[in-house]
Order: C-alpha cells, then sequence, then structure tokens
C-alpha cells in the first residue's frame, strides 16, 4: 500500500530554513520532516503542525547559537588573512591605506561641518514654532508695531518679539571698559521664546524694569570676573547706566542669532525711538506660532499687513521659520546649504576615488589571488566563504585607515577650522550623533571597496584558474580602465572648478568698482564728532597726507542688503515701479572717493539748495526710470522730495555678486554715521596716529577703530575665497589618491608585462619606445577622462558662476591647460615603475617567471 | 586532543552502538530512550557537526524519501581518530571512576 506522506508546514518551514546552516539545510529540513510525519501518524495532523510550529520556535536560538560560534572562528580566521595579507604587499597596502584614510579623514571632517550646518537652531526648544517676519523681497526689516501687532490680532501667534542688534557697544564696569559684540535690544517675550536659560534670575520679570540688562555667562566672567554680577551696574556708551537683573548660559554658537546681552525695548523708546509706528522699516520681529496652527494660511492672512497701514507699499509679507534662516533664507544672499551639499559631493567624490584604488589594485593583483581563490575552493571553501573573505579584507582596511584617518583628522583640524571658522575639537567626532554617520561611512567605504574584488575573485573556477587559463585584462577597455577614467574625471573636475574659483575670486577682488578704493580709512562717528566737524575738518586737511575727508551713513561694501528702500516717485512717471536705495552723503563724497559725474554736478557747498532741495542719483537710476534728461526733474524717495541736480557713473557700493541697483544720493546731516579719510600712501602708520589724536580730542573715553576700505571690500568674499582654499584643497588630496592608484596600477603593468619588455628589447627595441608604448594606455584613459569631465565641469562651473552679477569669463584654455596638467602628472606617476622596467637587465626579464 | 563534552561523548557512544544506521533521527531517538531527557534536534546537530568538522565524523549522503519531504539522509559514521577518541575517552573515565567500581544506582 502507498502511503502519502505529508510535507511539513510551509511557512514554519520557511522560518526554519533560514536559520540553518547552510549546507546542512536538506538534511536537517529531512529529518524535521520526518518527525512530523512520524508525530501526524501518532497524535493526527493538526496536532503535529502545531507540534511542528513549536519546535521550529524552540530550536532556532540553538541553531542561532551555533551560527554565531563558528561565524566568530571564521571572522578571526579572516581577519588573521587579511592581516597577512597587508603586511605581504607593502606597497599597496600603503597605496589602500593611505587613500582610503584620506578619503575618510576628509569625510569625516565634512560630515562634522555639514552636522553643525544642519544643526543651526534646531537645539532651541520651539524651534519648530518660530518664525521671522519677511518681505517677499527678502527684507527681514519690518515696521516697529508689527510684532505688537500680529500678537494681538492673530489668536495663531503666541509669542512675538522684536530685536535690534547692537553690535560693537562700548560697555563699562567698575573694572572694565571694553566693547561687546552681540548684544541686542528685545522684547520680554524673548527670552522664552528663544530657550535663554537664566542662571539666577526670575525668567518672567528680568526684562520687565526699565534699564536692566541681561548678559551671558562670559560676559559677566569677562566684566565681573568671579563675582556675582546681580545687582551689579553697567555703562553702556559711557551714558546709560543698566542694572544686571540676571545671567544666562552663553547662547550657542551654531544659530544664526548671537546673543550676549539683552537689553528691553523700552530703552530704544527713552532714546526717543517711536516704538509703534508703521511708516518705515527698522526692526525684525519675531513671531512663535501656536504648534496647531497652519503657517500656510496664517500667511495668506498677513500677506497685506503692511499694505493696509502704508498703502503705497505692495510687498507682501510672510513668515519664514527660524530654522531655515542659516542654511537656506529667502533673500537673495544664500546660505549655507549650496555649500553643504557642495562639500558632502567633495567629500563622497575623494572617497569614492579611494574606494576605486582599492578596488583597482586588488583586481590587478587578481592573478596572483586567483590562485589563491583556485586553492581555497579545491579544499572546499564556497564562492559565499570567499566573498565573505575578501569583504573581510576590506573591511579590516577600512578599520586601519579609520585609525589612521583619525591622526590625519587630529593634525589638519587647525587649519579645517581656521578655513571654515568653526570651533571643531577632536571631540566632535565622538559625539553621539555623530556615530551613526561614522559608521556609515566606514561601512559603506569597507562594503564598496571591497564589493568588486569579493565578486569578481570570488567567482573564478579552480580548474581554470589552477591551469593559470585566465581570461583576465586580455581585453581592450576592462573595467578596471572605467575605473581609473572615473577617478581622472573626479580629479579633472575638482581641478577645473577649483582654477575657475579662484579666477572668480581674483576677478571680484580686482574688478574695477568704480572709485577708488585704495587708502580709504573709515570709521564711525557719533554726534559729537558731528558737531565739531567743521573743525576737525579744517585741521585734519592740514595734515599733506590727508587729501580728503567726508561724511555718510555707509561706506560702500558696508551696505545692509536690502536696506532702505523707499517709495519712488518722480516726474514723468509713467506707471512704472522701481526701487531704490538712499545714501546720505556730503559735498566731498564724490571727490573722497574719486568717482566721475556722467551728468550734471555733484553737491557744492556753493550752491545754498543742495542741503534741502537736491538729489544725485547713479547711472541706474536714470536708466531704471527711464529719463534721458533727469537734471532739474523732481525725485521723492520715502516723502523726501528733492530735485535731481546730476547723475554719477554707475559705482560697486554693494558685493560684485549683485548687478548695481539705483541709488539716489542726498546731504542729510542727521544720517551721517560713518566719516571716511583719503589719505596717502606715505607714512600711513604716523596718519592714522594723526586721526587718531584727533579723535581722541573729541571722544577721550572711546577707543579709535578705523577699517581700510579695501580690506573690508576683500572680505566681502571670504566666503569665496575660503571655498577656493576647500576645493583646492579637495583638489589636491584627489590627485594624491588619484596618483597613487595610477602608481600602483602602473607598477603593476610593468610587473606583468616583464617578459614582453625583454622580448621587446631583444628584437630590438629602444627602451624609450617600450615607455612610450606603455604610458600610452595610460595617457589614453586620462584624455577619456578629461574630455568627458569639460561638459560635466562647465555645468556646474556655469551653475556657481551664476551665484554672482559679475563672472570672470570662463576661459576656454584652462580646460587645456587642465588636461596638460593631468596627462603630465600622470606622465610622471606612471614612467617611473616603466622606465625602471624598461632599463632592466634583458635577461632578468626573460628569465621572470 | 581537545577534551570532548559529555554531550558529544553520548552523541559519539551512540553512533557507535547504532552500528552504521545512524543518522540524525536515529541518534537522537537513542539519546532520549536512554538518557530520559529530551534532546532537541539542534542539540544533537550541533555536536554532530562540531565533531564532523574536527574530523571525529564522517557523513554518508543517503536518498531521499518521501516521508522525509523528498530531502536527503546524511549518516554518521566513526573515523579512526574518532574511535581513538573514544577509547581516551574510556581510559580517562576509568582513571577518574578508580575506587567507584561497585557504585551503583537505586533500585
Amino acid at each position: 500500500m502507498d502511503k502519502e506522506f505529508l510535507k511539513s508546514p510551509k511557512y514554519a518551514e520557511r522560518i526554519l530554513k533560514f536559520f540553518l546552516p547552510q549546507k546542512e539545510k536538506e538534511f536537517l529540513l529531512g529529518d524535521y520532516n520526518f518527525l512530523f510525519n512520524e508525530v501526524s501518524e501518532k497524535r493526527g495532523s493538526l496536532f503535529a503542525v502545531i507540534w511542528y510550529w513549536m519546535i521550529v520556535l524552540r530550536e532556532i536560538p540553538g541553531f542561532i547559537n551555533h551560527k554565531v560560534f563558528w561565524g566568530v572562528v571564521m571572522f578571526k580566521s579572516n581577519m588573521k588573512l587579511a592581516f597577512r595579507n597587508i603586511v605581504k604587499q607593502k606597497l599597496y597596502s600603503f597605496i589602500n591605506i593611505f587613500g582610503l584614510a584620506t578619503g575618510i579623514a576628509c569625510s569625516l571632517l565634512i560630515f562634522g561641518y555639514v552636522q553643525n550646518e544642519l544643526s543651526y537652531d534646531r537645539f532651541q526648544e520651539n524651534a519648530e514654532n518660530l518664525y521671522i517676519a519677511t518681505f517677499d523681497n527678502g527684507s527681514t526689516t519690518t515696521p516697529t508695531a508689527l510684532a505688537g501687532y500680529l500678537k494681538s490680532e492673530y489668536p495663531q501667534v503666541v509669542k512675538a518679539t522684536r530685536w535690534t542688534s547692537l553690535d560693537h557697544s562700548l560697555i563699562t564696569s567698575e573694572n572694565t571698559k571694553a566693547f561687546q559684540d552681540g548684544g541686542a535690544v528685545v522684547d520680554p517675550d524673548f527670552i522664552s521664546m528663544f530657550s535663554i536659560k537664566l542662571v539666577n534670575g526670575n525668567a518672567d520679570r528680568v526684562l520687565d524694569k526699565p534699564r536692566s540688562i541681561l548678559i551671558s555667562k562670559s560676559m559677566a566672567a569677562k566684566y565681573f570676573g568671579s563675582e556675582n554680577p546681580v545687582g551689579k551696574t553697567l555703562t553702556y556708551e559711557n551714558e546709560y547706566k543698566f542694572l544686571v537683573t540676571g545671567v544666562f548660559d552663553d547662547y550657542a554658537e551654531n544659530s544664526h542669532l548671537v546673543c550676549t546681552f539683552l537689553i528691553s525695548n523700552s530703552f530704544l523708546k527713552e532714546l526717543g525711538r517711536d516704538m509703534n509706528v508703521w511708516e518705515y522699516n527698522n526692526i525684525q520681529t519675531y513671531v512663535q506660532l501656536n504648534p496647531k496652527a497652519s503657517v500656510v494660511a496664517f500667511n495668506k492672512e498677513i500677506s497685506n499687513v503692511i499694505e493696509r497701514h502704508r498703502v503705497a507699499d505692495k510687498r507682501a509679507l510672510f513668515i519664514q521659520p527660524i530654522t531655515q534662516l542659516h542654511l537656506n533664507p529667502f533673500n537673495r544672499e544664500g546660505g549655507s546649504i549650496t555649500y553643504v551639499y557642495m562639500f558632502s559631493i567633495l567629500a563622497m567624490l575623494i572617497l569614492v576615488i579611494a574606494c576605486i584604488n582599492f578596488i583597482n589594485l586588488t583586481t590587478a593583483k587578481a592573478s596572483v589571488r586567483s590562485r589563491e581563490v583556485g586553492i581555497r575552493k579545491t579544499i572546499g571553501a564556497t564562492r559565499r566563504e570567499l566573498i565573505s573573505q575578501f569583504f573581510g579584507e576590506s573591511l579590516s582596511l577600512t578599520l586601519i585607515s579609520f585609525f589612521l584617518a583619525l591622526f590625519i583628522v587630529a593634525a589638519i583640524l587647525p587649519l579645517f577650522n581656521e578655513l571654515a571658522s568653526k570651533n571643531f575639537t577632536l571631540g566632535f567626532i565622538f559625539k553621539q550623533d555623530m556615530a551613526y554617520g561614522i559608521f556609515g561611512i566606514l561601512f559603506f567605504t569597507g562594503l564598496f571597496a571591497g564589493s568588486y574584488p569579493a565578486l569578481f575573485l570570488s567567482r573564478f573556477q579552480p580548474s581554470k584558474v589552477l591551469k593559470n587559463d585566465i581570461t583576465m585584462g586580455k581585453r581592450k577597455f576592462n573595467f578596471r580602465h572605467a575605473l581609473v577614467v572615473t577617478q581622472f574625471i573626479a580629479s579633472t573636475l575638482l581641478i577645473i572648478f577649483s582654477l575657475v574659483v579662484f579666477e572668480q575670486v581674483d576677478y571680484l577682488q580686482n574688478h574695477s568698482v568704480g572709485f577708488d578704493k585704495e587708502n580709504l580709512v573709515y570709521f564711525q562717528i557719533g554726534d559729537k564728532f558731528k558737531q565739531n566737524y567743521e573743525t576737525v575738518k579744517r585741521e585734519m586737511l592740514t595734515n599733506p597726507n590727508i587729501s580728503s575727508i567726508t561724511l555718510m551713513d555707509c561706506p560702500p561694501y558696508q551696505w545692509i542688503a536690502n536696506a532702505g528702500y523707499g517709495v519712488v516717485k518722480w516726474e514723468g512717471q509713467t506707471n512704472q515701479l522701481v526701487k531704490m536705495v538712499m545714501m546720505s552723503v556730503d559735498d566731498d563724497y564724490l571727490e573722497t572717493l574719486e568717482l566721475k559725474m556722467a551728468k550734471g554736478r555733484f553737491f557744492s557747498s556753493e550752491y545754498s539748495t543742495d542741503a534741502k532741495d537736491a538729489y544725485v542719483i547713479n547711472e541706474a537710476a536714470a536708466k531704471a526710470m527711464e529719463m534721458n534728461d533727469p537734471i532739474g526733474k523732481w525725485l521723492r524717495l520715502g516723502g523726501d522730495e528733492r530735485r535731481i541736480i546730476g547723475v554719477v557713473k554707475d559705482f560697486h557700493f554693494e558685493s560684485l555678486k549683485r548687478e548695481i541697483i539705483p541709488a539716489a544720493m542726498r546731504i542729510a546731516p542727521d544720517w551721517y554715521f560713518n566719516a571716511c579719510v583719503k589719505i596717502s600712501s606715505n607714512n600711513i602708520g604716523a596718519t592714522l596716529s594723526f586721526i587718531q589724536d584727533k579723535w581722541e580730542e573729541i571722544y577721550p573715553d572711546y577707543p579709535f577703530e578705523y577699517h581700510f576700505l579695501d580690506e573690508t571690500l576683500r572680505s566681502r568674499y571670504q566666503s569665496e575665497q575660503v571655498t577656493g582654499m576647500i576645493v583646492f584643497s579637495f583638489t589636491v588630496l584627489a590627485l594624491i589618491i588619484s596618483c597613487l592608484g595610477l602608481f600602483g596600477l602602473s607598477s603593476y603593468t610593468a610587473e606583468r608585462k616583464t617578459k614582453e619588455i625583454g622580448v621587446r628589447k631583444v628584437l630590438g627595441a629602444s627602451s624609450l619606445s617600450i615607455v612610450t608604448k606603455i604610458s600610452r594606455e595610460f595617457v589614453l584613459l586620462v584624455l577619456i577622462a578629461n574630455i568627458i569631465a569639460w561638459p560635466i565641469s562647465y555645468y556646474f562651473v556655469q551653475k556657481w558662476l551664476q551665484n554672482f552679477a559679475f563672472r570672470a569669463p570662463i576661459d576656454p584654455l584652462l580646460f587645456i591647460y587642465t588636461l596638460l596638467a593631468a596627462v603630465v602628472i600622470a606622465v610622471v606617476t606612471i614612467s617611473w615603475q616603466i622606465i625602471n622596467a624598461a632599463r632592466k637587465k634583458t635577461v632578468d626579464s626573460l628569465k621572470y617567471e | 586532543m581537545r577534551l570532548l563534552t559529555r554531550q558529544e561523548e553520548l552523541v559519539l557512544l551512540s553512533i557507535h552502538q547504532l552500528q552504521g544506521n545512524s543518522y540524525l533521527i536515529r541518534i537522537r531517538e537513542l539519546l532520549i530512550e536512554s538518557t530520559g531527557k529530551d534532546w532537541s534536534i539542534s542539540s544533537v546537530y550541533v555536536p554532530l557537526d562540531r565533531l564532523t568538522k574536527e574530523g571525529y565524523l564522517k557523513e554518508n549522503i543517503g536518498n531521499p524519501t518521501a516521508k522525509r519531504g523528498g530531502k536527503a539522509i546524511k549518516y554518521y559514521q566513526l573515523t579512526d581518530e574518532g574511535m581513538s577518541a573514544l577509547a581516551e575517552l574510556k581510559a580517562l573515565n576509568e582513571t577518574m571512576w578508580k575506587g567507584l567500581e561497585g557504585l551503583a544506582t537505586d533500585g
């Protein structure tokens, strides 16, 4: 009688199968199936199914234990093998480890940088609900009445505060007198909105009383040492006394706000500022929304708030999250997100280049390793085991490289900090939120570098390998070549990009700005200086090294983005709208900056009407207003109507990243905040101390602080310069790693072709012809890489240059130079090995193998 | 030579007793019968595998049957090393049990 036998339950079997040892699945499953049938014969099939499930679940831990035990044994042996291989092939191991270590070191630094950039403002408890009021043109300067209005009229707004920076304030305590940066005037809500942690003092009331000040711990240490500052007095600008009511923990560096001390807005009122007006914008407004409120709906509600209170202003208002302010602010200057992307890509490129080295060198060595694989397979190793062996090798190399990378990071950290203006310590790598990243980097590197060798080498068939019958490298263009090309594409991209960045920075710094920026010294002034100005000016001009002096609101390049857009009306206006910047200057502005007039005349003391009824506009303004003959026409800017008396030739008063925007100048002594002195290039030190003496006659209590305009100008392009430096360092690294790889590869080629070289020489080839023949292959690869890299780099370079209104032209020669440089570097790298091989004694070459 | 565990010793002895008809299920049955304890499949398999890897046992593959769900069977056999391991164990046991030859269980 034929008996029907049952199959064990499908899912239970599948689960069990997963945990069984690889080679034993078949037999063990058979055993289980046998027992299953026994049980079902005795107790029925339903019981058997339950029994099977039970037994499967009960037995799995035993098999897991087993697997782990043997896994550890295998792992140990793989590690041992890996280290033996590393020691055996010193050159290749060095190239691999050094390359990977550099790659990992770069990634670690960049990862830390990116992490830090992304963390901006996230630490605040209310980070998700804090917003800053912004106009649709990107300006965040708002009317003083806005904060209170939003808080009282809209239930979604839980809290609101205004913010005015007090940078560079002269602050005095009993025993210290110094400038303090990063102060702010705020509303009481600020403290709870922006997670200010008070060390002592009552959080609700600390800013309620007029003339109270909160200071940070480090500021407390600066002014009071170890004494308790609460209840003590600080004097602001030699005049206003403040009572310290609280001390707060130093504000985190990764915030768009800097605050070292806080003063209540009631102080601005005391100074005579109207703190409840809509007419003009001069303050920042932050709001905290109810977490449940819809931002989109709120934005719709407030979009015409300004227009409702100030009819002419059509700009829409909205709120943007503070967490995006550092990375991706809504304005024309752009945040650091571009750099975050750019640097991440750069780090990836370096890491990939280093991994490619590993892949290339391992596969190049394949003929040696293939015999090992053949023997292992013959003895009984499975492909899976070989794969794990090769991964073990790559992972252990990665691990060694990681430790080396830590040393590299430690060594270059100071340099990096200076470049990126960060304060990283080695400890930042071991911070908890970095752990995943580091693990990810290592895992990626190990797997990526090990993947191709593992899959490729483990595929060899023992019978063929041991007979020396492997068909590797016979094809004209193989995988290894493709990888070398990839490496050189990456390097070429980097070279071209860094050259363009340098060229652009150079262009920005040396482009004609439309005025003479050399030897201009400027400094901030106050009312007292203005009152004594006539005398000061006369005295200053007696010095032969001072050619002129002028007062103004703001020197060029110190312009704050989007400041001073007023409502513009003019004679003959149809219905175009023009945005215009207003500058307040005096008669000597033209002469001091050496500007040129295009039409009409500049302000002059000979015309008594100039002080009240004269504008000088720039060419951009004339063009924007479509005025062919502007002289004598009236123009109204922010309520101030005057006649145009002249047109000045366009000059760059903002960064060259921007187009020259329409501007109008007027005489307005109330708005002079800076003085600018043109000095001669002789004896600058004496001239400066002469100016300082004059300054101290007026302000005996204030230290004299001055800047050179050309330095300010240069510093405006600092981020571009830093980018250039960073890209350049990456380029150098990428090149070094690529060349190391090429060096290893060529030494391998030379080794493999030893016999061929010998034969060629016997037949009459010269050393030179042999070198040429072998290097031709590599030069070809570099050529291909360059040609592929050109369009790609052109695309990226174009994209980057679009950040600038004024760009350096891309020189086609640049690409040719890059190509030449790459070829030269490649040839120099490989020729060393090949010349060595070609010069070997022919007899030795022929005896080889 | 590594000192074998009690489990491994019992497994080796069962294989010897089963005289060639020794596959996992029979070994397990014998172990359950003679020790009176429940032996899970994994607890039999683990010593079997280890002993094989160390060369005390060798394997023969038998034919698949329907009762086994169409899966093959694996027979285990003592190698010479396995036999000498048993001999050593016996010698060791005799030394260690000296003076207790008359000891018997109750009942």
